[in-house]
């Protein structure tokens, strides 16, 4: 999903959530028209849908949500507030009793656009710096952009909104994260969420832009930092659900008890739903390989108790991992890692190389592994393409003699 | 609340207190450092991890939902 879960108290996960597979959280595309053109973008938004529900067919998932226990909501698009009626649906969640929060690129959004969300009851608003100004505005393919989103960022601090950041980690700007972060602490967000761009959609494109899964050697000790110097300034930097697992870093974000990352949510308790009614496990995930049926036909209660594309992480097997995931040793608790960044990367899911455990593994075998992109995606949303996965020698360090010749 | 699953719950998953890295509970022997795992070391002392640890257990059994 656009953001992964965070650790806000009300989408903290009880025991009896996951066995009963209530679904918490929600992230909802309202729309897929989008006025930025990231050449990252899983969904490859800019127009909207054809069929996008109407307001009366909106007002009525909410309702089946809350029916089914859903405790927060996430609007997303596209952007989300292209719609005209998205202060109505902010208000109807929040009058559901869910918590609604929104993720947004920020272009365009005004400081009275945002004080009447907050008016209609949004709780907390993401927005996207993907890098310093330049990498930024070359990213999101609109001139601007990035200062529209700190001055986004400043409205909120005035007008008393929650704000948080989410940083998409392309290869570029993994050197400039220690700049970026200033940016963020200096802005007065005291959320700070990272999540690895993900081989889907715009991304598949442009290739050049995603890491290679042997840059988790360097990015995660570098996240660790990162993580320690913004609890000194009162930030809290928050890896999302495709950074991990279970390497001597974790431990910072994730705590010493029952914090550990326990496996994707996926249709156990996230709710993804398309701006057309399409209902998936998560969001992010491809439409063709996980979306299941749409709103219009059939009642999500439905949807959730039987269809299933909805029910593949529910029984929690390890029968669907492969590769190196196959035999890990936590492959019972983890099963793979984030299914979406996996299964765009490599088809199927259950072999995820952007695992830092998995790059230090291989390291100590003289390995690393290597992504090549063999086939592009098709020119639809959350499409996904295909990359070989290459396993080649580590290449040794430069001995200091050699680095000076 | 419509009950809408049923799901197995995850492995629980704690750290060796040698090297606190994760490993799954009532494991003896670390994977990572070969320690043993459930032996307290100055690093989990002093990093404030057996504080956390200990407290944390308090607000489950609190909440009755230790498994
Ligand atoms: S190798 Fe696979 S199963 Fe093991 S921790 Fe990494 S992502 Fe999870
Ligand atoms: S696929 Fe699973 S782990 Fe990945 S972002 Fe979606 S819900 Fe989170
Ligand atoms: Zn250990």
């Amino acid at each position: 999903m656009d953001q992964a879960l965070d650790d806000t108290p009300r989408r903290r996960l009880s025991l009896s959530d996951q066995l009963d597979c209530v679904p918490v959280y929600v992230v909802w595309e309202l729309t897929l028209a989008c006025n930025l053109k990231c050449i990252h973008c899983g969904s490859r938004a800019g127009h909207r849908r054809a069929r996008e529900l109407t307001t009366d067919e909106c007002i009525d998932v909410i309702r089946q949500l809350a029916e089914l226990g859903t405790r927060e909501i996430s609007i997303i698009g596209g952007e989300a507030f292209i719609r005209r009626d998205w202060l109505t649906i902010i208000r109807a969640i929040s009058d559901h009793g869910i918590d609604c929060t929104m993720q947004s690129g920020a272009y365009k959004l005004s400081s009275s656009m945002l004080r009447s969300a907050a008016d209609a009851g949004l709780l907390g608003l993401g927005v996207s710096i993907d890098g310093p100004e330049a990498l930024h505005d070359r990213l999101r393919g609109v001139r601007g952009s990035y200062r529209e989103a700190l001055r986004v960022l400043d409205d909120c601090r005035q007008i008393g909104l929650t704000a948080s950041v989410n940083t998409q980690i392309t290869a570029s700007v993994m050197p400039d994260l220690p700049q970026v972060m200033e940016t963020i602490i200096a802005a007065g967000a005291k959320y700070w969420q990272v999540q690895l761009t993900v081989a889907m959609g715009n991304a598949v494109d442009h290739d050049d832009i995603l890491l290679q899964p042997y840059d988790l050697a360097t990015l995660m000790p570098l996240l660790a930092e990162l993580h320690l110097k913004g609890r000194a300034h009162d930030l809290v930097l928050l890896p999302g659900n495709n950074i991990g697992y279970f390497g001597p870093h974790e431990v910072l974000w994730r705590g010493p008890d029952r914090g550990y990352y326990s496996g994707c949510p996926a249709g156990q308790n996230v709710i993804g739903l398309e701006a057309d009614g399409t209902v998936k496990g998560c969001p992010s995930l491809a439409t063709d390989r996980y979306g299941a049926g749409d709103v219009r036909s059939t009642s999500i209660a439905e949807l959730w108790q039987s269809h299933p594309a909805l029910q593949f992480n529910r029984a929690r097997g390890t029968d669907d991992l492969w590769g190196f995931c196959r035999d890990c040793y936590y492959a019972e608790a983890c099963r793979g890692g984030c299914t979406w960044t996996a299964d765009s990367l490599l088809g199927r899911r259950g072999n995820n190389p952007y695992c830092h455990h998995r790059v230090l593994t291989l390291a100590e075998r003289g390995i690393r592994e290597r992504i090549v992109k063999v086939e592009d995606a098709p020119a639809l949303p959350f499409a996904t393409g295909r990359f070989a996965l290459i396993e080649e020698p580590l290449p040794r360090e430069p001995t200091p003699e050699a680095r000076c010749t | 609340m419509i009950a809408s699953g049923h799901a197995k719950a995850a492995p629980v998953l704690v750290l060796c207190r040698q090297c606190v890295r994760y490993v799954f509970e009532g494991a003896r022997t670390c994977p990572h450092c070969h320690g043993d795992a459930l032996e307290i070391s100055e690093r989990y002392r002093d990093g404030g991890y057996l504080v956390i640890e200990t407290m944390q257990r308090i607000d489950r059994l609190r909440e009755g939902s230790e498994s």
